[in-house]
């Protein structure tokens, strides 16, 4: 049948190459060399601190990015969740990061928390480096997992997409909440970390906090659950708080609910926000800085009102224009950006966006794109612009 | 309802819909308490237009459409589709119906079996149906997929090769090939990414466009109701509480409620601070719902009649009809 031809890059098909049971096992047997490194240089116990001290670039930062490389090593192939990602997030401010499933948002975020899915997920490259409240710099990536014990959870805390499963169904919101407070403040006893938590829900806006505090997360609705979940990231005053998707499970109404006690709370304790989410409509609202991430690379990144008043790359135009809302008019069909988003694994070597994009040139298909800057905070990955941040003559792109 | 509109205007027409879930039974199988999903809703469809049904979780949108196909069965109220009292309708004959009423679910990953191949997903109801005869069968079912951008090639793949947004596609091409009058569409647009679900909007008005479908379209995504939709419909709580024109809800809500909802959409752009109305408090229970008014525990406008006296729909303008105390006292 003439219409069986097999068409290896249609769209929208898994694309992934079939492998024999023989390459599957080779695979496997090489990825078990590599993770065994990794995971006995991350078990190392009483090791130096001067092997994780660093320096921060700049002193206003709460963390600092360069160059992340984390890599799953399934036994189909390798997978470059993050691939080659830097960014910032400066002390009080909130950088939200936008990008479809699967473009690495979260394992950025992971990343930071050191808790990247082991043994299949490692950092293979680049650095986080983390200003702690001391003023002491501490090399995320290079940090044995017993120091990061005493971070994780206290300076750095993370707001999750599910809050059901995230706390714990058999254990009371109150048992859950003193147990961070008793696990990183050595001086705590229960009772005043009762007192602590009681006080900590009240912050949130819960109405009835010591009926809370005495029941089962089942108890409590989706917008309850999400406000125990910040009350618990904030209960150690983090200074930073990693928010995956807070509220995408969540309802319009209570969403409005939850974005504008984040952003009181961060007002309050003057931490730094990172906001990971899908709706461009909630980080306008909420964002500073903006970063862009397209299959595990970072597209564009700026202030807010740089990417929304001046989106450089296709893909940050394409987005925009994708969504319906006031911009449209009556009639007119809404901008779809082509195809997907290219197999993880066997990531081309040429711009990941080249098949979807509408101005794709020649040189597009020949390298990826470096970074060029537009201004001091505004950087897009795209060979439609020059060196200076001008965008090309029509003939230049002919030509290429 | 008015009575002198003609009936042959709508193709859809749902009068006082009930349905309720009875709950804790007692040992001789009487019930003595009820989830009320669905509390009297009526509301009427024109042929070839999209109605939009909004609300939050648990407000009754999707038990909504999922009674009007009889997937539930009406505990009250009447369900006239093209004419036809569907509650009332013999299961046979219901059954002879079924094709020109369809469905596409929210979640593409569920609604498709995994262990057929697409062309039989879609054409598994043609054959049973005999849609079409036997020799054209083929390029019958080439051609709904042609028209929901699937290429003849995917045949012979199954579900799992792929992408959450071409699985959709094959969703809406199960329900298109049945060349049904009306589709219900249950959050189609929920599970996919932002750049493909505009690909899915595009797709499903153009089929409209050339083939006349009437949609009913729930979803909570104010901002994809407003593009799609010809008129709104808004539930809270099993009952509607405003409903009309897309402008003229979009451009003048009446009820507290849907002021809120509506200013409670993120705009995308940093300049526009959004004048919010912040509800206070949860959606009830739907098992024990609040006396008169269900929204009065969180209205900012609850006067103390709102706790006697459920609110009616009233025709507040053309088009546009509100249930709620504050309108109804002038």
């Amino acid at each position: 049948m003439s219409f069986l031809n097999n068409d290896k890059n249609a769209e929208g098909v898994d694309s992934s190459v079939y492998l024999t049971l023989r390459e599957e096992r080779r695979i496997s047997r090489e990825n078990a060399k590599i993770i065994k490194k990794y995971e006995r240089e991350k078990n190392r116990k009483k090791v130096d601190e001067k092997e994780y001290l660093t320096e921060m670039r700049d002193p206003s930062n709460v963390v600092e990015i360069e160059n992340l490389h984390t890599y799953f090593y399934t036994d189909v192939g390798v997978v470059k969740s993050v691939n080659g990602v830097s960014f910032d997030i400066p002390q009080g401010k909130i950088v939200g990061v936008v990008g479809e499933s699967g473009c690495g948002k979260s394992v950025t975020s992971l990343s930071i928390m050191q808790l990247v899915p082991g043994p299949t997920g490692q950092i293979v490259e680049g650095s986080i480096r983390y200003k702690a409240s001391d003023g002491k710099c501490y090399e995320i990536t290079k940090m044995p997992r017993d120091r990061m014990l005493k971070i994780r959870g206290k300076d750095i805390a993370m707001i999750f997409q599910e809050p059901m499963t995230s706390l714990n169904p058999v254990f009371k919101i109150g048992y859950q909440m003193d147990e961070v407070v008793l696990l990183h403040e050595e001086e705590s006893t229960p009772e005043s970390a009762k007192k602590k938590s009681i006080e900590m829900l009240k912050q949130v806006g819960i109405a009835d906090p010591e009926k809370v505090y005495a029941s089962y997360p089942h108890e409590l609705s989706g917008g309850m659950r999400q406000r125990v979940m910040i009350a618990m990231a904030l209960i150690c005053n983090p200074r930073l708080i990693i928010a995956d998707e807070p509220t995408t499970a969540l309802d319009v109404t209570i969403q409005a609910q939850i974005l504008e006690l984040l952003r009181e709370i961060k007002e309050k304790i003057n931490g730094s926000i990172m906001l990971i989410t899908h709706d461009l409509g909630v980080i306008a609202e909420m964002a500073d800085i903006v970063v862009v991430m397209y299959a595990g690379r970072i597209i564009e990144q700026g202030t807010v009102k740089e990417i929304f008043h001046s989106p450089k790359h296709p893909y940050t135009i394409g987005l925009m224009k994708s969504r319906p809302g006031r911009h449209i008019k009556e009639g007119e069909k809404l901008y779809s950006i082509k195809g997907q988003v290219p197999n993880p694994i066997n990531m081309p070597d040429y711009c990941y966006f080249y098949n979807r994009c509408d101005k794709a040139m020649r040189v597009c298909s020949q390298g990826y794109p470096d970074l060029i800057k537009f201004s001091p905070t505004h950087y897009a990955a795209c060979y439609l612009y020059n060196e200076d941040g001008s965008e090309k003559s029509a003939e230049e792109k002919e030509r290429r | 309802m008015k009575d002198n509109i003609k009936n042959d205007d709508y193709i859809l027409i749902v009068k006082n819909l009930k349905k309720y879930y009875p709950i804790s039974k007692f040992a001789l199988g009487k019930s003595k308490a009820y989830v009320k999903a669905v509390d009297d809703v009526s509301f009427s469809i024109k042929r070839g237009t999209t109605m939009g049904l909004v609300g939050e979780s648990g407000c009754g949108k999707t038990t909504v459409g999922r009674t009007i196909l009889r997937l539930h069965e009406v505990t009250d109220g009447q369900v006239i589709f093209d004419g036809k009292d569907l509650s009332q309708v013999s299961p046979r004959e219901l059954r002879k119906m079924r094709p020109q009423m369809q469905m596409i679910f929210q979640d593409p990953y569920s609604s498709l079996s995994p262990r057929m191949p697409v062309g039989e997903i879609i054409g598994e109801a043609v054959k049973q149906h005999k849609i079409v005869p036997k020799e054209q069968y083929r390029s019958y079912i080439l051609k709904v997929m042609r028209d929901c951008g699937l290429q003849p090639q995917y045949y012979y793949r199954y579900p799992h090769e792929f992408s959450g947004g071409q699985r959709q596609r094959i969703s809406i091409a199960r329900a298109v090939a049945l060349n049904p009058k009306f589709i219900i569409c249950d959050e189609p647009l929920s599970a996919l990414d932002v750049s493909i679900q505009a690909q899915i909007i595009n797709l499903m008005k153009d089929l409209q466009e050339r083939y006349g479908y009437t949609y009913l379209f729930i979803s909570h995504d104010l901002s994809v109701v407003e593009y799609i939709s010809d008129s709104i419909g808004v539930m809270y709580l099993g009952s509607m509480i405003e409903i009309g024109d897309k402008k003229r809800i979009f451009s003048n809500p009446m009820h507290p409620y849907t002021k809120a909802l509506l200013s409670a959409v993120p705009v995308s752009d940093p300049d526009v601070k959004m004048n919010r109305i912040i509800l206070k408090g949860d959606i009830p229970s739907p098992v024990n719902p609040p006396s008169g008014c269900k929204f009065r525990t969180r209205c900012p406008y609850a006067m103390p009649i709102c706790a006697e006296k459920a609110p009616v729909l009233k025709e507040y303008e053309e088009d546009h009809r509100v249930a709620c105390h504050l309108y109804s006292q002038e």
